[in-house]
């Protein structure tokens, strides 16, 4: 059996629509015959339950990570809706001690022998290193943004530090993770603005972890999805942000689609039902469904898709 | 990826070197919009010095790109893109549809190819040969057609890092119905080669 593809739903800024579309995803993959779970990451604050309108259940991640319960099936309950299992999050910030990351990987071996095709992570806000880490071990990750400043601005600082997370990772010497964690200081002494100064830097002082460092910016693909869209500039946005993407970090963000803003969302809420289940043809709704269709093919929107006036799906 | 300073203005402009007069508008459009004053995008990124910098660039790839005649003699000193007389016509019989033409056992081409005389441009002979649109070979495989339109042109020094450009190679070379890996070797070795020659990209 293959294993499962792990999607990872992200993007720093807190309210950006990250549960939202984990569980709606969740749901139209499982609605089109696939074997999905969805797992509640945002450790501490976790809601992907209700988004699924089902109540906080017994067994959750954190019984997992504590080793309360030993298997991972035990973990998972189901939604109500068909082949889509749900693990829910810990609520409780004390129960859930930052996880070591020896635990985080034994997780997620877990989770690849379970028999799903994919599996969504839903991430909390901010770039903790759990939400970091998890982000990393996604065969993609989605950033979900916002067509506002700060969420734009959190986007980025989002790939910045996943980014430096990966280096610091991939670099075993101690001076070349010092270079590293300066960087991260925008005010750095040593002159490093971008990924490509550190790059630059660091292959100065060893060729080969220079070369690892580049790989890896050719690897990193994060997939964005920009919410509550309402005008044609919006849409345009993501357009935007990859192409300054590339031409600051030197990174690849496929553009993979966007969600209206639509009232059908805060009504399906109000009742505690997915809105995918609720209002099926609704705009927000055909939005999922398109970013679902992408992530599954690996294919991103082209600046084609601008020269329709009209929004097309 | 690299710098803008060292990025051509097809890099810039993320298109192919083959792009439409209109994808050449378009991507226009949207770098005026991307690094402009109303820049959402942009501002946190890129001080208004350095989007003022990036707009210069834009411009000028526009009007270079837009121009046929300086959008050749740019593929030609910047790229170093010889430029054909004619519109390429394919070699010989292409009467199979381009996917049979894929499939079929190299017949032709295999046995005369001597690897190592192999380069991007013999490359390019066997595809057209075997009417398989370069287009056709980037959708199937997801790879940037800009690493294809280099390899094809020996702007070997454009090709990403060499972790990468084997898989694309390999991946390449079995559309073709080429030996993949006897290909894939030659072409990172053409790869090295190059780096040690000093053509300047811009
Ligand atoms: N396309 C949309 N149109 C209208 N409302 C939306 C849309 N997307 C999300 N919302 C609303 O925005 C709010 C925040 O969404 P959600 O809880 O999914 O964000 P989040 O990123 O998971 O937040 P947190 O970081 O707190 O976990 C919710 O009330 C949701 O119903
Ligand atoms: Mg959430």
């Amino acid at each position: 059996m293959d294993q499962g593809e792990i999607w990872a739903v992200g993007g720093g800024k807190g309210g950006t629509g990250k549960s939202f579309l984990a569980a709606n995803l969740g749901i139209t993959l499982a609605n089109q015959g696939k074997r999905v779970l969805l797992i509640d990451a945002d450790l501490g604050c976790a809601n992907l339950h209700t988004c699924l309108g089902i109540d906080y259940p017994e067994a959750t991640l954190s019984d997992l990570l504590t080793g309360r319960i030993k298997r991972i099936e035990q973990a998972i309950v189901p939604t109500g809706i068909t082949r889509l299992g749900l693990i829910s999050g810990a609520q409780d910030i004390l129960a859930m001690a930052n996880p070591k990351h020896a635990q985080k990987t034994r997780l997620l071996k877990q989770i690849q022998e379970l028999d799903m095709e994919y599996i969504i992570l839903d991430l909390g806000a901010g770039t903790s290193f759990n939400v970091l880490d998890f982000f990393l071990i996604a065969d993609q990750g989605i950033l979900a943004v916002l067509p506002e400043p700060t969420s734009i601005e959190n986007v980025y600082r989002f790939i910045k530090s996943v980014f430096y997370r990966r280096f610091r990772k991939i670099a075993r010497e101690e001076a070349v993770r010092e270079i590293i964690a300066q960087a991260m200081d925008q005010k750095n002494e040593n002159g490093i603005k971008t990924p490509y100064d550190l790059i630059k830097q660091v292959a100065r002082m060893d060729g080969a972890v220079g070369e690892l460092l580049k790989n890896e910016m050719y690897s990193f693909r994060p997939k964005l999805v920009v919410n509550q869209v309402r005008s044609k500039d919006d849409i345009t946005l993501g357009f935007s942000m990859r192409s300054s993407c590339t031409q600051y970090f030197g990174i690849t963000v496929e553009y993979i689609g966007y969600v209206e803003y639509d009232d059908h969302v805060w009504q399906a809420t109000k009742r505690r039902r997915p809105l995918v289940t609720e209002y099926p043809m609704s705009s927000s709704a055909r939005g999922i469904k398109s970013v679902a269709a992408r992530l599954v093919t690996h294919e991103q929107l082209t600046i084609d898709y601008l020269v329709d006036t009209a929004p097309r799906r | 990826m690299k710098p803008l300073r060292e990025q051509n203005f097809y890099e810039l402009f993320e298109i192919p070197v083959s792009a439409t007069r209109e994808q050449i508008e378009q991507a226009y459009a949207l770098a005026k919009k991307t690094y402009g004053e109303q820049s959402l995008a942009a501002y946190s990124l890129f001080d208004s010095e350095e989007r003022k910098e990036i707009i210069r660039k834009t411009h000028l790839a526009y009007e270079t790109l837009s121009d046929e005649n300086r959008k050749k003699q740019y593929d030609r000193d910047v790229l170093g893109l010889a430029v054909p007389e004619k519109p390429p016509q394919p070699a010989g019989p292409v009467k199979t549809t381009p996917a049979a033409a894929a499939s079929e056992p190299p017949k032709d081409i295999a046995a005369p190819v001597e690897i190592e005389s192999l380069t991007g441009t013999l490359l390019r002979q066997v595809r057209e040969r075997r009417g398989i649109p370069l287009q056709e070979i980037a959708d199937k495989t997801r790879i940037n057609i800009t690493y294809f339109e280099f390899l094809e042109r020996n702007q070997y020094r454009s090709l990403p890092p060499s972790v990468y450009l084997r898989s694309y190679v390999l991946q390449y070379a079995r559309i073709l119905g080429l030996d993949p890996v006897r290909v894939a070797d030659r072409v990172l070795f053409l790869v090295e080669q190059s780096k040690g020659s000093g053509k300047r990209s811009v």
